[in-house]
């Protein structure tokens, strides 16, 4: 079988890429500055969450030093990005691996690019400007801010209390909030866990720095809904997915409702999941991580469309028992992560 | 003292992929040297250099991944040799400063340092997109995808797979243009086109 390429789509992406405007408009030179305004960037943003910024942030460097213009400024230091940013900055990359902040608010990214490679960031929206020339940069990971200031996981534990935090507990991910029937977050879609493993396996391709693969089998007819390899692989995450609530049908009737039983049940499940994988890969270190959604509601019913903030998060804090507690029972088995999703209350 | 290596090129990659992905992502996993050295020869192979020239080969695994039993074989000794170690995180490792001076020293060979167009091209590439983006582009590879599949391990660097990458990059020349300007050009675009039609 043969891997085709559409010459249209590429040629596309070719028209819209920085990285081929700069060479192209200052040389190897300009790849260089382009290379090193990115670094200063991504520190930047390690400092300093874009997200927050009221104005706008531009960072550029002369490409041929020759050209640099000495403009009054002050040098950057980290410790205070968190508010020499926030109003927006201009911060010039030098070549002797310097970086300042540019005093003059009345230089634009069109006016420095003459000379310069430019990025700039306004409003979520981020460019580079070579000659005047603007390419926007593609926002690859749905939900980022910026391009340059996305988080890589090495843990599944960590990329998993984020993905909780940041995409399920206020349904913020755009794939996720596919899953509720209702505005108000009430009920779920009927059969709602494809959406469910696809949000999070979008996450986790992400932002995980492993394989990522969804529904693998562990064995000839059980799939477990996501598999991570680390290392080539001396180790294998295996995470199943179970949801808590009460779905209904496209039409209103209600449907299935799962209680903490499922939780209980998806444990059992991701058990026998991972004894199967030991028998397979008996020389690949395993861990199994239940991902419990909860979306459970107090006191609704089939005629409910709003719902008080007592009831909406009665659950919210509720631990869930598990006989056998196979977390304590087995070194394979992490804590199970319940994700609370919570309802738009009154 | 170092030991002698199997293989300098291989030596080679390790220290300088390690020393380029120090300005994107700091220290690497195992399975991130792997795809970046892969990328590597791709990238070589855009410049017309014949595959043969990369000294060694990739397999395509089980878990969907490029992988090179001479670039691991490289790893690992690099590890012994203390020119890379562990970082705070057991999974990833670093150049150490032994590690610098040799990768400096490795730098007076021309016919290594003339690789180092490639990796330095394809360890920028983490500078503009997420890594695991050129991971989503790279296991987009058809026999890569088959080896998951079917759990098994297929040989990469074959005749059917020359005569595919080769179509793919006579497009992107067409658009980008030719090796004489920055790699990081076709590189990009490259990841970007199979990674977004591998994740869409």
């Amino acid at each position: 079988m043969s891997d085709e390429i559409d010459y249209d789509a590429v040629a596309r992406l070719a028209a819209e890429a920085s990285e081929v405007l700069i060479p192209k408009t200052f040389g190897l030179a300009g790849g260089e500055s382009l290379r090193n305004v990115v670094t200063t960037v991504r520190r930047l943003y390690h400092f300093f969450d874009p997200s927050y910024c009221e104005g706008r942030i531009i960072v550029f460097q002369v490409v041929d030093p020759k050209n640099r213009i000495e403009r009054q400024g002050s040098d950057v230091i980290e410790a205070r990005l968190q508010r020499d940013l926030r109003a927006g900055a201009i911060v010039e990359v030098l070549h002797n691996g310097g970086v300042r902040f540019v005093a003059d608010p009345t230089l634009t990214a069109e006016a420095l690019s003459e000379d310069a490679v430019v990025y700039e960031y306004a409003a979520g929206e981020e460019r580079f400007v070579a000659n005047f020339a603007s390419r926007r940069v593609p926002n690859v990971v749905r939900g980022n801010q910026s391009s340059f200031a996305l988080p890589a996981f090495v843990s599944v534990k960590d990329a998993l209390h984020v993905y909780a935090e940041s995409f399920v507990r206020l349904s913020q991910c755009r794939i996720f909030s596919d899953v509720w029937y209702d505005d108000r977050r009430l009920f779920l879609r009927v059969k709602p866990e494809k959406t469910m493993r696809r949000s999070l396996e979008q996450f986790l391709r992400a932002r995980l720095r492993a394989q990522v693969m969804p529904e693998q089998n562990v064995d000839e007819s059980h799939p477990v809904d996501i598999r991570v390899a680390f290392d080539l692989p001396k180790r294998l995450a295996l995470i199943e997915i179970k949801w808590l609530g009460q779905s209904r049908q496209g039409d209103g009737a209600m449907a299935t409702a799962y209680t903490e039983v499922r939780a209980r049940s998806g444990a059992d499940q991701l058990a026998g999941y991972l004894d199967s994988q030991h028998t397979q890969t008996p020389d690949v270190a395993l861990r199994g991580y239940l991902v419990v959604i909860d979306a459970r509601r107090r006191n609704i019913t089939e005629t409910s469309a709003a719902i008080s903030h007592d009831d909406g998060h009665h659950y919210a804090d509720r631990k869930i028992p598990y006989d056998p507690e196979y977390h304590i029972t087995r070194i394979d088995f992490e804590v199970p992560f319940r994700m609370f999703a919570e309802p738009v209350c009154d | 003292m170092a030991t002698p290596r199997m293989n300098p090129a291989a030596t080679f990659d390790v220290l300088a992929i390690h020393g380029h992905l120090r300005r994107s992502i700091g220290a690497i996993s195992r399975s991130e040297l792997h795809l970046f050295a892969y990328l590597s020869c791709l990238l070589s192979l855009y410049d017309r250099i014949p595959a043969s020239e990369w000294r060694y080969s990739f397999a395509a695994t089980q878990f969907g991944a490029p992988f090179s039993s001479d670039l691991d074989d490289a790893f690992r000794d690099a590890l012994l040799d203390g020119v890379i170690s562990a970082d705070v995180n057991p999974e990833l490792s670093q150049l150490t400063a032994e590690g610098d001076e040799e990768l400096a020293d490795l730098f007076t060979l021309l016919t290594l340092k003339a690789r180092d167009r490639y990796i330095e091209a394809a360890c920028a590439t983490s500078l503009m997109l997420p890594v695991s983006m050129a991971r989503e582009a790279v296991g987009s590879d058809s026999r890569i995808k088959s080896a998951a599949a079917l759990q098994t391990t297929r040989a990469l660097l074959t005749s059917d797979w020359y005569a595919d990458i080769h179509s793919q990059f006579d497009a992107l020349r067409s658009s980008v243009g030719d090796a004489s300007i920055d790699l990081l050009a076709p590189a990009v675009v490259w990841v970007r086109y199979f990674g977004e039609r591998q994740s869409a």
